[in-house]
């Protein structure tokens, strides 16, 4: 049993720092064209106005795509001004019932992710913008990065509860 | 529910989660998911809330919280930023307290390089204190100047916090950016101030010392190499929006690639240093852009249950003037930064704060310059100021935290002072503005 945890935790790892080096890869390729949009813009006059919406959709899909990676290096910030003070068996439990609290958020937003996510699918809702996607395509991003926190919540609070680090391993 | 009651089960839910130490965007996420259920009328207001968190991170004023994050990573990896302290180190010569006068300029460069003051004290801590310590400097001379001017990195452009409060309040980013510099340089000078004062009134708190003797050619050899391309950081940061070639949201990508010019061009760019850039910045940016959006959809929330108004109504009806008020805020983000950081707070007060000070008819841009020299001091005062703390982890074995907070406190003297200043001469905020394009 613990074995076939430990593989299903891994491949869930393996899935994470893949999301994660393609939320770097999105980054960069934004980060790249806005400088071009800057030095053609500058030079021969040339303007790309969908590259605005592109680089808007971009960083919902990079947040969401890597966020339960970085909640995997125990990455977000928390004020630890009670936690500090706990003892050690006190803190491992209060990190098990907030982690149990948030996976809970996280899959109630997930939920309704996906109802909103159909619901703009089967009514072939676009965004009001040049480009004008399919909303579906920017929602969908959502429930999915929520699904990833919540298991990677339970992984946390699992963890806590064992004494072992809330960090998964190295990025 | 009256909207005073809303405000407290609210604002009590929020503190009391924050406080037991879940993390901040999902703090905001359980709120705000009760929230909706509450006052959104039930399932309509969970799909709203969905929607929301989509809406709000698809803005491309978002842009430039995560570039610039990149930007510092850049800097911080690939040495360069070492490469300046090693230039200034040569600038300075034999001025008496010259260690503590180099973290201040060091604060100074790093903040427009980083725009990070964490980053800016544990950099600056690391390099700087043992060598101020072996040189017999006292604490208040070796640790007072880098929490200062390693804070200064809120205050010079690019500063990550300060498109933080343009993107919560609604306001110009380019404006901020601009209008931020001013108050910032003079925040420096009156630390170095603060600095050769000390030195000429109490010599033994940072010693002479015998400082090998630089010839003018080096001198000016290193300031070419690692100085002036600085300046072209700079300019690929803020020149490009003062003269309107870039929007502030293109500036920190042109800011970006910079950067890593810079750090290919001086060969310090390999592909390990550029791996640990992009992720360094990627796990920054995610977390920061999760609390964001949990904190707009919370925004919403405060104004959909009349609380926002309510308490606007209710700071309007105090019987003192309106830059009292103004005072009175500036008061309570210092307060609040002795037991909270940066982010939390902002997300928590701008959106109250914002409306308040519209009303008032004051310029928002001006308080916004006034709420980040608050912030900067909050970060740095005892007992709880988080830079306090980054500055225990860096500084050598032994020293307590009363002498980390005896140290910060001449500097955060500096801070109310640069506050008076900005309060009493909004020109300093003005001018700069109006020479934009």
């Amino acid at each position: 049993m613990r074995d076939t945890l430990n593989r299903v935790a891994g491949w869930f790892d393996l899935l994470n720092r893949a999301l994660a080096a393609l939320a770097c890869a999105v980054f960069v390729a934004v980060a790249l064209a806005i400088c071009a949009e800057i030095v053609t813009r500058a030079t021969i006059d040339v303007s790309n106005p969908w590259l605005v919406e592109i680089s808007e959709i971009a960083l919902l899909y990079i947040t969401f795509l890597a966020a339960a990676w970085v909640l995997g290096n125990d990455k977000h910030v928390a004020l630890d001004l009670l936690l500090n003070r706990l003892d050690a068996r006190s803190a491992r439990y209060l990190h098990l019932v907030l982690s149990i609290a948030a996976a809970v958020a996280c899959f109630v937003v997930a939920w309704f992710g996906v109802v909103t996510a159909i619901d703009q699918y089967q009514n072939e809702i676009r965004e009001p913008t040049i480009m004008a996607p399919l909303t579906f395509w920017i929602t969908a991003v959502v429930p999915f990065g929520f699904t990833l926190l919540g298991i990677q919540f339970l992984r946390r609070g699992l963890r806590a509860a064992a004494g072992l680090p809330l960090a998964v391993g190295p990025r | 529910m009256e909207w005073y009651e809303a405000f407290l089960v609210i604002m009590g839910g929020l503190f009391a989660l924050m406080f037991i130490g879940l993390p901040v965007a999902f703090t905001f996420l359980i709120v705000n998911l009760i929230g909706a259920y509450v006052f959104f009328g039930g399932v309509p207001g969970m799909l709203q809330l969905v929607i929301q968190i989509s809406e709000s991170l698809t803005s491309f004023t978002l842009v430039p919280v995560a570039l610039f994050l990149l930007m510092g990573e850049i800097m911080f990896h690939s040495g360069i930023g070492f490469d300046l302290l090693d230039t200034l180190d040569k600038w300075f010569g034999r001025l008496r307290g010259r260690l503590a006068l180099m973290a201040v300029g060091g604060g100074v460069l790093f903040s427009a390089l980083t725009g990070n003051s964490m980053g800016s004290i544990a950099l600056l801590g690391s390099t700087l204190v043992p060598e101020m310590e072996k040189r017999g400097y006292r604490k208040p001379m070796s640790l007072g100047p880098i929490l200062g001017s390693g804070g200064l990195a809120i205050m010079i452009p690019p500063s990550g916090l300060a498109v933080l409060l343009g993107v919560i309040a609604e306001l110009s980013i380019g404006k901020i950016l601009i209008a931020i510099i001013l108050p910032g340089v003079i925040m420096a000078v009156l630390y170095a101030c603060y600095i050769v004062g000390r030195c000429v009134i109490d010599p033994d708190v940072a010693p002479a010392f015998a400082v090998e003797r630089i010839p003018w050619s080096v001198k000016l050899r290193a300031g070419a190499m690692h100085v002036i391309p600085v300046g072209f950081i700079i300019f690929m940061v803020v020149g490009v929006i003062f003269v309107g070639l870039a929007t502030p949201s293109e500036s920190a990508a042109s800011g970006a690639l910079a950067t890593f010019l810079l750090a290919v061009f001086r060969r310090r760019m390999t592909w390990e240093v550029f791996r640990r850039a992009v992720l360094g910045s990627l796990e920054i940016s995610v977390m920061l852009l999760l609390i964001i959006s949990g904190a707009l959809a919370f925004t919403q929330m405060l104004a959909f249950t009349g609380a926002t108004e309510g308490l606007i109504d209710l700071v309007l009806s105090f019987d003192v003037g309106p830059i009292a008020v103004v005072m009175l805020m500036i008061v309570t983000v210092i307060g609040l930064g002795m037991v909270m950081g940066p982010v939390p707070i902002m997300l928590v007060t701008l959106p109250v704060f914002v409306p308040v000070v519209d009303q008032l008819g004051y310029d928002p841009i001006w308080f916004a310059v006034l709420y980040l020299i608050a912030i900067e001091t909050g970060s740095t005062s005892p007992p709880f100021g988080a830079g306090l703390f980054v500055m225990k982890g860096v500084a050598p074995a032994g020293t307590t935290m009363n002498e980390i907070y005896r140290a910060a406190v001449p500097f955060l003297v500096c801070d109310v002072i640069a506050i008076l200043v900005v309060l009493a001469f909004p020109a300093i905020v003005a001018w700069p503005l109006a020479q934009m394009f």
